[in-house]
């Protein structure tokens, strides 16, 4: 009896193991996760609102080198049911002189571009619903910090100082691809954080 | 799995960012509609970016516009590209056009609300094994939750075309606009005719019924102006008289509700319309909607 029930368990686990590397092999590689982050929008316009008064944010950026030599990725898979997985991944690439966030007339250089994002479609196939993003992109557009050191000081606490390198950087997140919107955008600008809203005048 | 709930259901709370409905519990049958036609159900996801992309950018740009039929070319161009590579996800208006949705909030809350209801009725006749009373008592037991929201239902007692067109700023969305009012009323007619194509009585005849539906749409809007022939907007009578005649209270209020997007549309167009005055009129117009008395048509269902 025990060596059925360890042979039946073995058989499981030999089921899974197949199940899970077909469906990990046919999950995108990491040329497909940079070539995404790659679409995000290279311009935009947002606004701080503010009762009675007028505020615009704009920015502007060229991609320059990446950081890494390809995009980082993860997957975390289901404990109960390991065919499904959620991945996420990672990504920075470095700006060319010139790229700018533009705060109500003060122009600081855009340095880096830093991704979080996260793949759902390979979770559970009950979770999905068209009203669950397939994909979050967690985009950071970084200013002045031209080696991209970040979001977390590297080697913190023994390095010292501040838990988090970036002061000054616009937040926002994508969750449909289709014409990369973002949305719930954020400005911190000198380490004060301020919800923003899109302004989406359509191109000049 | 309890780890992948953990990490998702996050998302699930943080999507709608504005007081918007929130139509609870959900339909069984919700969006069961994508599954079994995930195109169609896709072009509905991207007239989501259609309507809130023109409204956002006629009033981001209000006052400005000096070549309307350049602005056409450009939202045009920008929504086909949309409509090519449709979301497969359902878009928030609020993130597409907060400005819209900021200054409309009464008419965008009634439309998020009829268009729930518009999206459960195409997924109980996608779905429903019952293809006689049972879908119709379902059907109409969606529609009863829809009216229980009275600060937000439209009337289902349908309106005569003075409703839409009887107003001082009338039309004049369609004569700056006129491709894209036509898009937009080949949307209407898109949604219509999904309806009639769902009554079909038999699985295989529905498949066949909502492909064409989706052919012709893309007919209609190959060539636009030329390419769709309407001269008013498509009515569910007209266009899907099944439909109409198992639902006909169903029938009005969404035709009720394609007038009121034809009557924002012309509000941001209209130069008659102060900028000051928009958020009243808005409010106004989406009362008109649910009121049954307000332009009540007294021969409604004649041919």
């Amino acid at each position: 009896m025990k060596f059925l029930a360890l042979a039946v368990l073995l058989c499981s686990q030999m089921l899974f193991a197949n199940q899970k590397a077909i469906l990990v092999n046919a999950s995108p590689n990491a040329q497909f996760y940079r070539d995404l982050i790659l679409k995000v929008r290279q311009s935009g316009e947002f606004t701080l609102p503010i009762p009675g008064a007028q505020s615009s944010l704009t920015y502007s950026f060229d991609f320059d080198q990446p950081v890494f030599p390809e995009t980082l990725m993860g997957d975390i898979h289901d404990s109960f049911n390991p065919i499904y997985f959620f991945r996420s991944f990672w990504d920075k690439i470095l700006f060319k002189d010139g790229s700018y966030l533009l705060i109500n007339g003060e122009k600081l250089p855009l340095t880096c571009l830093f991704v979080s994002g996260q793949d759902n479609r390979f979770s559970d196939k009950k979770l999905l619903s068209p009203l669950l993003p397939e994909f979050v992109l967690k985009v950071y557009l970084v200013a002045n910090d031209f080696s991209c050191q970040g979001p977390v000081k590297p080697g913190w606490p023994a390095t010292g100082g501040r838990e988090e390198n970036w002061d000054t950087y616009l937040y926002y997140e994508i969750k449909d691809p289709t014409i990369m919107l973002p949305m719930d955008a954020k400005l911190r600008y000198r380490w004060n954080e301020y919800s923003l809203v899109l302004v989406d005048r359509g191109s000049k | 799995m309890k780890i992948i709930n953990f990490i998702l259901f996050p998302f699930l709370f943080s999507i709608s960012t504005f007081a918007a409905p929130t139509w609870y519990p959900m339909p069984a049958e919700a969006y069961k509609f994508g599954q079994l036609y995930p195109k169609a159900q896709q072009l509905l996801f991207a007239f989501d970016y259609g309507h809130a992309l023109v409204y956002e950018r006629l009033l981001q740009n209000r006052g400005l516009i000096t070549d309307p039929k350049e602005f056409e070319k450009k939202i045009l161009d920008a929504v086909m590209k949309i409509l090519k590579n449709p979301p497969t996800v359902k878009v928030d208006e609020d993130d597409i056009a907060p400005l819209y949705v900021y200054t409309f909030p009464l008419m965008v809350d009634t439309f998020d609300w009829s268009h729930m209801l518009h999206q459960f009725v195409l997924d109980v006749l996608a779905t429903s094994k019952d293809r006689g009373p049972a879908m119709n008592r379902r059907v109409n037991e969606l529609f009863i939750d829809y009216k229980k929201n009275k600060p937000l239902a439209i009337t289902d007692v349908c309106k005569t075309m003075l409703f839409m067109d009887g107003q001082f700023f009338s039309k004049d969305f369609r004569r700056q606009y006129p491709s894209f009012n036509l898009l937009i009323w080949s949307y209407h007619w898109f949604q219509i005719k999904l309806y009639e194509a769902l009554l079909k009585p038999t699985k295989a005849e529905r498949d066949i019924a909502v492909d064409q539906v989706t052919n012709d749409f893309w007919t209609l809007i190959s060539d636009l102006p030329d390419s769709a022939d309407f001269d008013m907007m498509p009515e569910t009578r007209k266009e899907a008289p099944n439909f109409y005649k198992a639902f006909p209270l169903i029938s009005a209020s969404f035709d009720n509700n394609h007038m009121l997007h034809d009557i924002v549309s012309d509000i941001l167009a209209s130069k008659k319309v102060p900028s000051s005055e928009m958020r009243k009129n808005g409010i106004d117009f989406a009362r008109m909607a649910m009121d049954p008395e307000a332009f009540k048509s007294n021969n409604c269902g004649a041919e």
